[in-house]
């Protein structure tokens, strides 16, 4: 194994094959590579530092990709960071990775030393750089991702994390040379950053979507571009089926395999994919930022075990816990049943290494190279896995994590909320699997519009409540804990 | 009178407020809440409004204010 850079500026995959298909034509390896060396030089030149955090906030496009690659050639760490969170979060994040630098597209506070991203990596052809300074043990990522309080947690991957986890992806989806995969989800994400890593190990040719803000365009581009990959989460299967109804199947004789994850996808959604798309592998992962694809199901293949999670990724092992975040002794030979519920553990080389700057928080999930989830499951005699619930009170929006603590923080801040709670609850349109409820206490009467004009651009889009309650106080246990579970009732009590 | 109609679906559809004022060459990028799930509920609301299906392509092409007034008026006038 050697970093994912190393391969990249090594020559491997072909030079000649094309990295990236966009609307001005095809970038190939070679010139991608050159690009992540040229970039890697001029960040060597500024005085970056062996472990030094750069944040990268950028659209999805090869630029983004280049500028993520040459911090790891620069021996640097890459703080990916999505342009649409508000400037406030990118503020906290850059102060809390401590970042020497930015490479952003979107401007940042004053303090933060920024460069713009598309200029930064479009350098001189003869910036060259040495080779990639840097070492399968040395810090590669930190993501930022939801935590169970208001504060955001930095995940922090080294270059052998996310090695395995490319090669452990790429062993179950197995895309190769010659494939042209349609990513939509963001590279500052670990689902996008996944597919980014594994086509590093796979050689096959992305074409980065920005985002699915038009879905009907998305399926456009893969019709157009006869594409063979896709990778979505299910909100934005579920936006494609409606609005495009069965157009879908019209990719049935060249979308040979797709990559859904990071929520799940509803049973009756499953097979209306597996009846377009007969012939394609859907590939459907269970994973967290803290473990990229814990654990894939195969529709077709597994169509008896479409309600699980699936069995572990290649080279990843999963378990039941017994709630001290060591797994239920198993009896030797196939497996058992787990013999009952309990937390869902992870473990595997791509497991993180540690929460940043949070060494409790660190002791807690990992024990024994174990990684609690946080997720309450099961086992089935077969090995599959089943999903049943969360420990934790985030809410999972299409995929995209929402701590309910952040969104009160905001709201309380308003002159006329008293008080708030917010809680996941069923999405009443049915797209992203879950949405977020807020409970409020007011001063005065307030519309829904004023509450949501008072969250844009303080929060994320997906963070705004969908569905909203005036109660006459927030319920509470008898210590001031809010009954979360309560809140989820169609009219709180 | 379609223009109005038109921009009481983007504020239904984005929870702008009243007095969010909407250009023809307004994007994604400019209209608040024009997301996935916001393009979504606009698609949602116009056929609601003006009582018709959007196709695909009409949906594809539905990618600044000025070009949603088109498709509607487009598909308004092949209506009648």
């Amino acid at each position: 194994m050697e970093p994912l850079v190393h391969r990249l500026l090594g020559g491997r995959p072909a030079a000649r094959q094309p990295a990236f298909l966009t609307a001005a034509g095809s970038l190939s390896y070679a010139d991608f590579a050159a690009m992540i060396s040229a970039a890697a030089a001029r960040l060597r030149r500024g005085g970056l530092q062996r472990g030094d955090r750069v944040l990268v906030c950028g659209p999805n496009c090869p630029e983004t990709a280049a500028a993520y690659f040459a911090v790891h050639a620069a021996g640097g760490v890459a703080v990916p960071v999505d342009p649409a969170m508000p400037a406030d979060a990118r503020q906290w994040v850059a102060g809390d990775a401590e970042v020497r630098l930015a490479l952003s597209a979107c401007p940042l506070p004053p303090g933060v030393p920024a460069e713009d991203l598309a200029d930064f990596v479009r350098c001189p052809p003869n910036s060259r750089a040495e080779a990639a300074g840097c070492g399968l043990d040395d810090p590669a990522d930190l993501l930022y991702t939801s935590g169970t309080t208001a504060r955001k947690k930095g995940v922090l991957l080294t270059q052998r994390q996310i090695a395995q986890a490319a090669v452990n992806i790429q062993a179950f989806v197995r895309s190769r040379p010659g494939d042209v995969e349609l990513v939509s989800v963001p590279l500052s994400h670990s689902f996008g950053l996944g597919r980014l890593r594994a086509m590093v190990v796979s050689g096959a040719t992305l074409v980065l979507e920005p985002g699915m803000r038009n879905p009907a365009r998305t399926l456009q581009r893969l019709l157009e571009l006869r594409a063979s990959g896709l990778v979505l989460v299910p909100a934005g299967f579920e936006l494609l089926l409606r609005l495009t109804a069965d157009r879908l199947a019209a990719a049935r004789d060249h979308l040979r395999y797709i990559e859904i994850g990071s929520a799940p996808l509803a049973l009756q959604r499953k097979r209306r994919l597996m009846a377009l798309l007969p012939e394609t592998r859907i590939c459907h992962h269970y994973g967290l930022t803290e473990a990229s694809r814990a654990a894939f199901l195969e529709y077709h293949a597994e169509q008896d075990k479409l309600l699980s999670i699936g069995r572990p990724a290649p080279n990843v092992e999963m378990a039941v816990g017994d709630g001290e975040g060591h797994p239920r002794p198993q009896p030797k030979g196939p497996p058992q049943p787990a013999g009952g519920e309990g937390e869902l553990l992870v473990r595997g080389g791509m497991v993180m290494q540690e929460y940043w700057k949070q060494p409790e928080l660190t002791r807690r999930v990992l024990r024994d190279g174990w990684l609690r989830t946080g997720d309450w499951g099961s086992r089935d005699a077969e090995g599959y896995f089943h999903l049943l619930g969360r420990q934790s009170d985030l809410i999972n929006v299409g995929g995209l994590k929402a701590s309910p603590q952040e969104i009160e923080q905001v709201l309380d801040a308003h002159p006329a909320v008293v008080e708030s709670a917010c809680v996941g609850v069923p999405d009443p349109q049915e797209v992203t699997g879950e949405c977020v409820k807020a409970c409020i206490v007011t001063r005065w009467a307030l519309s829904d519009e004023e509450l949501v004009q008072w969250l844009r651009g303080r929060l994320e889009e997906y963070k705004i409540p969908r569905v909203w309650e005036r109660v006459d106080r927030v319920p509470r246990t008898a210590s001031g804990k809010i009954q979360r579970p309560l809140m989820r009732q169609e009219t709180c009590p | 009178m379609h223009d109005d109609q038109v921009a009481e679906a983007f504020r239904a559809a984005m929870r702008l407020e009243k007095g969010f004022v909407l250009r023809d060459d307004m994007s994604f990028d400019h209209v608040p809440g024009w997301d996935s799930i916001g393009h979504m509920n606009l698609v949602l609301e116009l056929e609601k409004r003006f009582a018709t299906v959007l196709d695909m392509d009409q949906i594809v092409a539905m990618d600044s204010v000025g070009a949603v007034r088109d498709v509607v008026a487009r598909k308004q006038a092949g209506k009648s």
